[in-house]
């Protein structure tokens, strides 16, 4: 039974049978998300050279047949294509939802703690001496590399009970040393090669395919299993370190997982599309933005929300720009910079009309 | 009767193409392919290292990457016009630079594409459209003009290649007679100016002419022990200061495609700002062994950029004279 | 003698030895008499003393600039600003002017100029994105203004980022850029020096004129009004002639990071937060730092070049960790949340 109520705070919740409760106001924007998701979805399937969309997809479940290149330009590019940018987009969001909460800054980011740079450095150099490596390989490497920076972060930042500020410092510095490397790798490298990395690290989802998409879903999976089961230590987090464990938190299990958890997927997007700089600060400050929610389901709606700006860049990218060259991470930039002004015009106003 | 009609069908099957028998090949990074034995809309994912090879052998090109819709090529110097000569039919665009668009590609409806190893990451999803042939390009990988060699084999055009290598082969002999001095043993280098010196790589036409006709490249080895491009891997710039102690037989100087122009004068002009005071203390150009080229024109592996390289080696040489 | 005179002393003494070393090393022992002479006379006849005259000695011009001008900027927004990671390349001000400098040329094909104006507009916009990026931390946990640090680095990552994408629509001109775009002191930018240089001289002299109220606002806004001091108008004179200073900078050579961060950290231990004796230190301290890195980065892989970019970026990556570990993670400061 589903029964309605009031929190602690007068806001409406809904209540089930085993004491889970959610906040209307945050299914409502999880909703609002979800439809605004399809919708892009739909629209980003008409885009494209080929003239096909949504309605010839309607018409092969009544047995109608597409010609060979509607059924290649639906299939074979525009799906996999949307597909993968949501779940790349869920992922990088959420890593950087969980970062936010460990450092307790809602400017953590992948990119900033260095694991992006990591798993990008380390995919460089082995591109570098076996330029045809396998996908399975470069995955490896990916989260080989973003492994590689969490255990330096842990090692120089010391003890369990340091805090968040210590982190993102030392991500700070080993994300300028680590690019200072890369730099020197596409500066000298032969023109071709450094062309090659220079593009990937633009962020593209030219690669997307149906099998990539089915080695993508474990992660996906479980990131959402981690949500459930993580998300109320979330919340503790938010009010500190010593607080969490005062509030009986494990934070010398949980915070290592938690940091696993977000390494796994930032590594696993960067593999799959290249490094999606901002996304993670992004995302969860625009979710926020809707519906101002903690742990799980401020999870969940910065996923959504990072999902639904891929996929928005996605379209731009393939549809509005026509021969100007847009990579991925451009046209996200370029989506992502004005919503971003505007958030902080409405948190401006908002923080106004409170008082 | 019915053995006329046999005649007749066996002959008509014979003549068509449509019945051309597939091959199996290993590309240059190990991938098992199928290619049609004569391949006739071809698409190339680089174009001076792979199309105007092709193009060079008499294949006309399906598509090209770095074409943009209205032709034109996304570096002011087109290769094909420059190396090839004007009026070649130009291949058409498949998406702007750094996104190709598969739905582009496919529209043009390749039996082959051509790509470097480099674009390996993209294999996979360019062999939805068509069966992708992956070639090495890279400098370490292959030398002068074996990507043409190499592609010739790939469409089955070995014997165009074979002539075009012959005549190629008596122009150097000629040219070769027609020096005053034999070029065997003599060192040269070729420097590829930007804001940096740059050495230019072992895959192009230049490289191939220079080779056979008996010049060598200038080891340019440091105190401890780097070679010349730092090997395979890296490409390092010159030190300016270095560049200028250097003693090879014939200097080769090549200016960038971005500056305001490529030919004698702007060359010098540019060097002398890289390293002020060369013509008055290299012994090259004191001596007059320094030869200035329009990188378009040579750069690319094909036997018509060695020929051009020839054709600048003859004319300089006569001028010196 | 105190602390202080004596760091000036050395500092001063440094320089002209650092400077001579970053000239003369390289060159065979035998021939630094014809060396010193052609610099005295300014005539080169041979080509090592061509060397020294065309390359070398405007290397050092640029690298001098550079270094003294990052240095100077880096402290002054650090005491206004209030942090001791505040500097140039950590707030975006390098990254935003090196954007606006090649999407100006590879959209509009600017000259040398007009160039520099939009170096000098993207520094100032990068300072700005840095600034607005860090609202939305808000101040209620951060009393150590890291928010700015990490909207500043986020901020560099994005410039970057879209600079690497302009680059990628144009591959030709992407070969000539490559290097300028990691911060490469190159005596062929000596042009560039020639257009710029008075901007950088302008803004070390704006802070000399400024130092003695700039250091009377670090005491204390309060303190400072009261003793005559107009606090917004000193502020915002000094922070735009600190951003346009680094902007000249980079319009010259590219971004060339770490130095405006970790000089200001050598010179404050000896000689204090007084701007009026901090930044000549600090001018002199930069100079010999940069020619420092620009001598290791050309003799380093010889006869490759390094870039000198690549060489602060990497030791200065290396020196912030050990500023972070020394100002953050020591036992002090550990109780701060």
């Amino acid at each position: 039974m589903i029964r309605r109520g009031l929190a602690t705070d007068g806001k409406r919740v809904l209540r089930l049978r085993n004491g889970l409760q959610a906040r209307t106001g945050n299914l409502r924007a999880g909703i609002g998300l979800v439809a605004a998701v399809l919708l892009l979805a739909v629209f980003s399937a008409g885009l494209g050279l080929t003239d096909a969309g949504l309605s010839d997809l309607l018409r092969t479940l009544s047995g109608h047949v597409l010609s060979g290149e509607q059924d290649y330009a639906l299939w074979t590019v525009r799906l996999p294509r949307i597909v993968l940018g949501f779940m790349v987009g869920w992922s990088v969001a959420i890593c950087g939802a969980l970062l936010q909460s460990i450092a307790r800054n809602p400017l953590a980011d992948p990119g900033l703690f260095g694991f992006s740079q990591g798993s990008m450095t380390m995919i460089m150099l082995l591109l570098v001496v076996t330029p045809a490596a396998p996908k399975s390989l470069i995955a490896l490497a990916a989260l080989a590399g973003g492994l590689c920076v969490a255990l330096l972060l842990i090692w120089l930042v010391g003890r369990d009970r340091s805090t968040g500020l210590s982190i993102v410092l030392m991500g700070i510095a080993i994300e300028s040393v680590l690019s200072s490397f890369g730099s020197l790798l596409i500066l000298y490298l032969p023109t071709e090669t450094s062309l090659a990395i220079s593009e990937w690290l633009a962020g593209s989802l030219f690669q997307a395919s149906w099998p990539i998409i089915a080695a993508f879903t474990p992660l996906f999976l479980l990131s959402i299993a981690g949500i459930v089961l993580i998300g109320s230590a979330l919340a503790a987090y938010d009010l500190g370190t010593e607080m969490a464990m005062a509030l009986g938190e494990a934070v010398a299990v949980s915070r290592p997982v938690i940091l696993l958890l977000a390494v796994l997927l930032s590594a696993s997007a960067v593999t799959a599309v290249g490094p999606l700089v901002f996304l993670g600060v992004l995302a969860p400050h625009l979710a926020s933005l809707i519906s101002p929610a903690v742990a799980r389901a401020r999870l969940f709606l910065s996923g959504l929300m990072g999902g639904i700006l891929v996929v928005a860049a996605d379209a731009v990218a393939r549809g509005l720009a026509g021969d100007i060259p847009m990579p991925l991470g451009l046209s996200l930039t370029m989506i992502g910079v004005p919503l971003f002004i505007v958030a902080l015009r409405l948190q401006a106003l908002r923080k106004r009309d409170l008082h | 009767m019915r053995i006329l009609v046999l005649c007749v069908s066996l002959a008509l099957a014979a003549m068509s193409p449509a019945f051309a028998a597939d091959r199996s090949l290993t590309d240059d990074t190990g991938r098992e392919v199928t290619v049609p034995e004569h391949p006739q809309r071809i698409v190339v994912m680089h174009e001076p290292l792979l199309g105007v090879p092709l193009m060079d052998l008499g294949v006309e090109l399906a598509g090209s990457y770095g074409r943009s819709d209205d032709g034109t090529f996304v570096i002011a110097v087109d290769f094909i016009d420059t190396v090839l000569g004007e009026g070649h039919p130009k291949p058409k665009g498949i998406g702007p630079v750094g996104q190709p668009d598969l739905e582009k590609i496919r529209a043009l409806e390749p039996d082959l594409i051509v790509a470097s190893e480099l674009d390996a990451g993209k294999a996979e999803q360019l062999s939805t459209v068509a069966p992708v042939y992956l070639q090495n390009v890279g400098s370490g990988k292959v030398h002068g003009f074996d990507v043409e060699e190499d592609l010739a084999a790939l469409v089955g055009r070995e014997g165009a290649f074979a002539r075009r290598k012959a005549d190629y082969l008596d122009r150097v002999e000629d040219l070769r007679a027609a020096l005053p001095e034999d070029p065997s043993g003599k060192t040269y280098l070729a420097i590829f100016l930007t804001d940096q010196l740059n050495v230019v790589g072992s895959s192009s036409g230049m490289v191939q002419a220079l080779e056979d006709l008996g010049y060598s490249r200038l080891e340019v080895a440091g105190t401890n022990g780097i070679s010349s491009g730092g090997g395979s891997m890296m490409l390092m710039p010159l030190s300016a200061e270095e560049f200028g102690r250097l003693d090879p037989d014939l200097l080769i100087l090549l200016n960038s495609y971005m500056a305001q122009g490529r030919d004698e004068a702007d060359t010098r002009a540019a060097l002398d700002k890289l390293v002020p005071g060369w013509d008055r203390f290299m012994k090259p150009a004191l001596e007059g062994r320094v030869l200035i080229v329009d990188p378009a024109r040579v750069i690319t592996p094909t036997v018509a950029s060695a020929e051009h390289m020839l054709d600048s080696l003859g004319d300089w040489s006569r001028k010196e004279r | 003698m105190s602390r202080r005179s004596l760091f000036l002393w050395s500092a001063s003494l440094v320089l002209p030895v650092m400077l001579c070393a970053h000239l003369f090393i390289g060159f065979a022992p035998t021939s630094l008499p014809e060396l010193t002479n052609a610099l005295l006379h300014f005539e080169a006849e041979t080509y090592e003393q061509a060397v020294l005259l065309y390359q070398r000695v405007p290397r050092s011009l640029i690298a001098v600039y550079v270094g003294g001008v990052a240095a100077a900027s880096g402290f002054v927004l650090q005491s206004l600003i209030r942090n001791p990671l505040a500097s140039p390349s950590t707030m975006g001000v390098n990254s935003g002017a090196a954007l606006f400098l090649v999407a100006g040329t590879l959209v509009f094909d600017l000259g040398t100029a007009l160039q520099g104006v939009a170096a000098l507009g993207g520094a100032v916009f990068g300072f700005l994105a840095c600034i607005a990026v860090a609202r939305i931390a808000g101040r209620r946990n951060d009393p150590r203004g890291l928010s700015l640090i990490l909207a500043g680095a986020l901020v560099s990552m994005l410039f970057t980022g879209v600079t690497n994408a302009f680059l990628l629509a144009d591959p030709a001109r992407r070969v000539d850029f490559l290097s300028w775009v990691t911060g490469n002191i190159n005596h062929a930018y000596i042009d560039r020096l020639e257009v710029f240089w008075w901007i950088g001289v302008l803004s070390v002299a704006v802070f000399l004129v400024l130092a003695r109220p700039m250091t009377l606002i670090l005491l204390g806004s309060e303190k400072a009004a009261s003793a005559g001091v107009n606090v917004s108008l000193v502020s915002w004179i000094a922070l735009l002639a600190a951003i346009l200073g680094s902007g000249s900078a980079v319009a010259v050579c590219g971004p060339i990071g770490f130095v405006g961060l970790i000089v200001p950290h050598i010179v404050r231990p000896f000689v204090g937060s007084n701007l009026v004796f901090a930044l000549p230190a600090c001018l002199t301290t930069g100079a010999v730092v940069c020619l420092l890195a620009d001598l290791a980065a050309r003799e380093a892989l010889k006869p490759y070049v390094l870039n000198t970019g690549l060489v602060t970026d990497l030791i200065g990556g290396i020196v912030f960790v050990v500023i972070v570990k020394r100002f953050y993670l020591s036992p002090g400061s550990r109780e701060a949340a």
